[in-house]
């Protein structure tokens, strides 16, 4: 049998974001193989080619094998030989996750699986009323151990046939050193993630939000100033749909962990984990919503929530002027959602993660059996 | 004599059956002087002069061989089929209830049956009383004495050395109707643990089929305590691993579907020098002298240097294996039985004026496409696929239900109802003839039936629209003969299952 390893499977484009963290922490900390465990359909998704990159320099960096499979069958003929610890950033029942679920529900005893959660609001974690109206509220995971945000208690979307695998880690996310002190492209940052469901399932909010878009940056242009427009990586839906793009806005397109999010001035986002990203660069942070207030917001209460212009402009004129307002509700708002945030904390709550996943027993052979039955002697 | 098998697609032509039943004597009929060829049931064609004298059907089963048995038996010839896996035992399985129908069916036009074993035999004979059977063994591959005798040596000298054992699980690991394959290589995986106990590591290689890798499958085999490599089945791989295993992995458990299974599996590993060992079912007592059923016995035997296989038992293999499966005396056999079926005048029967087949819920179009191909006529039923160009179908509107005609179909009416054809357009865009069903047969309840848009499409309507349809076509083309084509087993429920050989009749 092999050496152990740990193995990280990427399926959807935004996986790389928060595996990358964890394999760079496992490749520096333990003593493992580390191997990509790479999905036929990532590749497919990926059009641009950009995430075969990154993949690749990842896999270099890390010195990592990549394992492309093609179905559960070749999934399984790969891992057979091998043992450790299996994550995965998007796993669950919901058909779209199949291809790593189905490697989980395959994958050999001696494999400890671990399904991470990918966002502050996570199918099967905490879950918003767009998400239990698109994937229902009783999402499952195969993993033996989901690693979470957030305790227990505050996970209010995991079912109760899955809590007794919780684990909880704090986000991967801190754990990412993006370079800092660049110089910024534009003054402020807008994220749009319009492929979700948070603005389709309850009434199409894809509109209001653009329209609004193109009316702050009219604003911006009338200054001479610029905004950058940072489109969801597995979404891209902007470029998807070849929307055109005011003169003044500039496309930030790097993956996370290659923007300097401390460069910009301040952030707006509708309801989305970016948010939070934000936030933890300490850059003042606005949450867009429907002017109906139909959005299900409510785990992001406690931050500035903007639905109309006045609103926009003024959000604008406090985070340049005052922006220590703002960054005082933010740091409270991340108090009080009780999440591991500090990187040293998160990384050993992560490292024991991936030490427990390296220990699992696996099937004896005759010379142990030999062994152990001289020593019962 | 010109033989034919007939199988249902190109796919097919690669399969172990194929293979192993009927290419290992295709180059011994040929010596004896036959002509001995298979082809796929879509090259049978009116338009294409039947070229055999015999044609045996295999692994066809759905209506398209029922249909092509009508047309070569109108034809004068002989019609067989040949029957290596149990689907028709199993009389409580609903499930099956269309392999049934179709044994039933395929039984008024059989001349004669092969099959693979004594309990196959018996199996079909019930579905079948009247035609003769015949047991054609699965013929082994030749092999060299000599080779399996040192190749046996070779590996047991080697397990004892390296206390390994190398065993090959090889086979088809799914169906879609019973548990076996992976499932059976799971279930008996402890036997493999033993051989731990024992002393000697295991490592496990599994030949299987691409499809039998779904989740369940492996979730199945995941479960097994000893290491494997799982690898796609193919012939060549087959060979090889045989060869290099010391012991073929051959479980077997009780259902029916199981223990009608041919030696086949135990003979091939044998003629390529693997030991075996087979717990569950007994299925391969005729080979006991050369057939583990414990890990201990194997065990016992191989430290104790007196394999079943081995130099010394090689002579008493070759003389039990020219009893099961010897492909000279295989074909010898079957040739004394085909003839004495040619020469058997087959039984005279009433004429069949037309033939039609009636799609049902889940019927293949390639069903369709042969009716048309040998000049029969493809029906509609409410349930079946709108689009397809049928040469009968009923369309309701609002003056009422009218029976369309393709040309094929009006050449077959009873002459009373050619005057009362109108011209119309079916659904599919062809132009057809129709009838009144109100005009023609005042009052049939079929008019009512299709008229109810809540009753035209259900399960519980089935039979009943069935049997209306059926009943208008007798009218309309008296004499004609219905088959029904579905693969969705809770509509054939509708027509009962009664003692096999017993068929009830749509019309």
């Amino acid at each position: 049998m092999s050496r152990r390893h740990v193995v990280f499977i990427l399926n959807l484009l935004q996986d790389v974001n928060i595996v990358r963290p964890l394999a760079l922490l496992a490749a520096e900390s333990i003593d493992v193989d580390i191997a990509l465990l790479v999905s036929d359909r990532f590749l497919l998704r990926d059009k641009q080619g950009v995430w075969k990159d990154e993949v690749e320099a990842l896999a270099r960096r890390v010195t990592a094998e990549i394992f492309i499979y093609e179905g559960v069958e070749s999934a399984y003929r790969w891992l057979s030989d091998k043992y450790g610890a299996l994550f995965a950033a998007s796993e669950s029942n919901l058909s779209a996750h199949y291809e790593v679920h189905d490697v989980f529900r395959t994958a050999p005893a001696g494999f400890v699986k671990i399904t991470l959660q990918h966002g502050l609001e996570c199918v099967g974690f905490l879950q918003n009323r767009e998400h239990d109206k698109a994937h229902g509220e009783a999402v499952r995971f195969a993993a033996d151990l989901v690693a979470g945000w957030l305790d227990g208690p505050r996970l209010t979307s995991m079912a109760p046939s899955e809590r007794a695998k919780l684990v909880v880690t704090g986000p991967g996310l801190v754990l990412q050193r993006p370079p800092t002190g660049s110089q910024s492209v534009a003054e402020g940052l807008v994220c749009e993630n319009l492929h979700s469901v948070r603005l389709s399932a309850s009434g199409d909010f894809r509109v209001s939000f653009m329209d609004l878009f193109f009316d702050f940056c009219e604003s911006l242009a009338s200054e001479g100033k610029k905004v950058a427009l940072r489109p969801h990586p597995g979404g891209q839906y902007v470029l998807k749909n070849k929307l055109s793009l005011p003169g003044n806005v500039v496309l930030a397109n790097e993956p996370i962990y290659r923007t300097d999010l401390g460069a910009f001035r301040y952030g707006v986002s509708a309801p989305s984990s970016v948010v939070l990203d934000m936030v933890l660069a300490g850059i003042p942070t606005a949450v867009w919503a429907d002017c109906g207030g139909v959005m299900d917001t409510r785990h992001y209460e406690g931050l500035t929530f903007i639905t109309s212009m006045a609103d926009w402009q003024a959000f604008r004129r406090d985070a340049l002027e005052r922006p220590e307002m703002i960054l005082e509700r933010q740091a409270r708002y991340v108090r009080d959602l009780g999440m591991p945030v500090e990187p040293q904390d998160v990384r050993a709550r992560f490292l024991n993660l991936m030490e427990l996943g390296s220990r699992r027993w696996s099937p004896p052979g005759a010379a142990e059996l030999r062994q152990s039955s001289k020593h019962q002697r | 004599m010109r033989i034919s098998v007939v199988a249902p697609s190109e796919q097919y032509m690669a399969l172990a059956g194929v293979r192993i039943r009927y290419q290992r004597i295709a180059s011994r009929l040929e010596a004896a002087g036959y002509t001995f060829d298979i082809k796929q049931i879509s090259e049978i064609d009116r338009r294409v002069p039947l070229e055999s004298d015999l044609y045996i059907f295999s692994k066809c089963y759905d209506a398209r061989s029922v249909l092509a048995a009508t047309f070569m038996r109108s034809q004068g010839r002989c019609v067989g089929i040949d029957v290596f896996d149990d689907y028709f035992d199993q009389t409580r399985d609903s499930e099956l209830i269309r392999h049934r129908e179709w044994l039933r069916a395929m039984g008024e036009f059989c001349d004669f049956f092969l099959c693979s074993t004594p309990r196959m035999h018996d199996v079909v004979a019930r579905y079948l009383p009247h035609a003769p059977g015949h047991i054609l063994n699965d013929p082994f591959q030749t092999y060299n004495v000599k080779d399996v005798a040192r190749l046996a040596q070779e590996k047991a000298k080697r397990a004892i050395r390296d206390r390994r054992i190398d065993v090959l699980w090889f086979g088809i690991g799914d169906n879609p109707n019973f548990h076996v394959g992976l499932k059976d290589l799971a279930a008996y995986g402890d036997h493999l643990q033993q051989m731990i106990r024992r002393g000697f590591d295991v490592d496990l290689r599994i030949l299987t089929n691409r499809r039998a890798m779904t989740v369940e499958g492996l979730q199945s085999i995941g479960r097994l305590s000893v290491p494997h490599v799982l690898q796609e089945w193919s012939v060549e791989r087959e060979d090889e691993l045989l060869t290099r295993s010391l012991l073929a992995f051959i479980p077997v458990n009780g259902q029916s579907f199981s223990v009608a299974k041919s030696l086949n599996r135990a003979v091939t590993a044998l003629t390529a020098s693997a030991q075996i060992l087979s717990p569950g079912y007994p299925l391969y007592k005729p080979l006991e002298d050369f057939v583990y059923d414990t890990a201990d016995a194997f065990i016992d035997d191989l430290e104790g240097g007196k394999m079943k296989l081995r130099r010394a038992t090689t002579a008493a293999l070759a003389k039990k294996l020219a009893v099961w499966g010897d492909p000279e005396r295989e074909s010898e056999k079957l040739i004394g039985f085909l003839k004495a079926v040619v020469e058997t005048p087959a039984a005279t029967k009433a004429p069949i004026s037309s033939v039609g087949v009636i799609h049902g819920v889940r019927s293949p179009v390639d069903c369709h496409k042969a009716a048309q191909r040998l000049g029969y006529l493809s029906v509609a039923s409410p349930m079946s696929p709108p689009k397809w160009n049928y040469d009968v179908r009923f369309v309701f509107d609002q003056d009422g239900v009218h029976a369309q005609f393709s040309g094929a179909a009006k050449v077959a009416l009873a002459s009373e109802f050619l005057y009362q054809l109108t011209p119309g357009v079916s659904p599919a865009g062809k132009d057809v003839v129709c009838l009144s069903i109100k005009t023609v047969l005042p009052g049939h309840p079929l008019e009512a039936f299709m008229s109810d848009a809540d009753q035209r499409s259900q399960i519980s309507t089935y039979f009943g629209a069935m049997h209306l349809i059926g009943d208008v076509l007798s009218r309309l083309i008296p004499g004609i003969r219905l088959h029904l084509s579905e693969l969705e087993s809770p509509y054939w429920l509708a027509f009962g299952d009664e003692a096999p050989g017993k068929r009830m009749r749509i019309q």
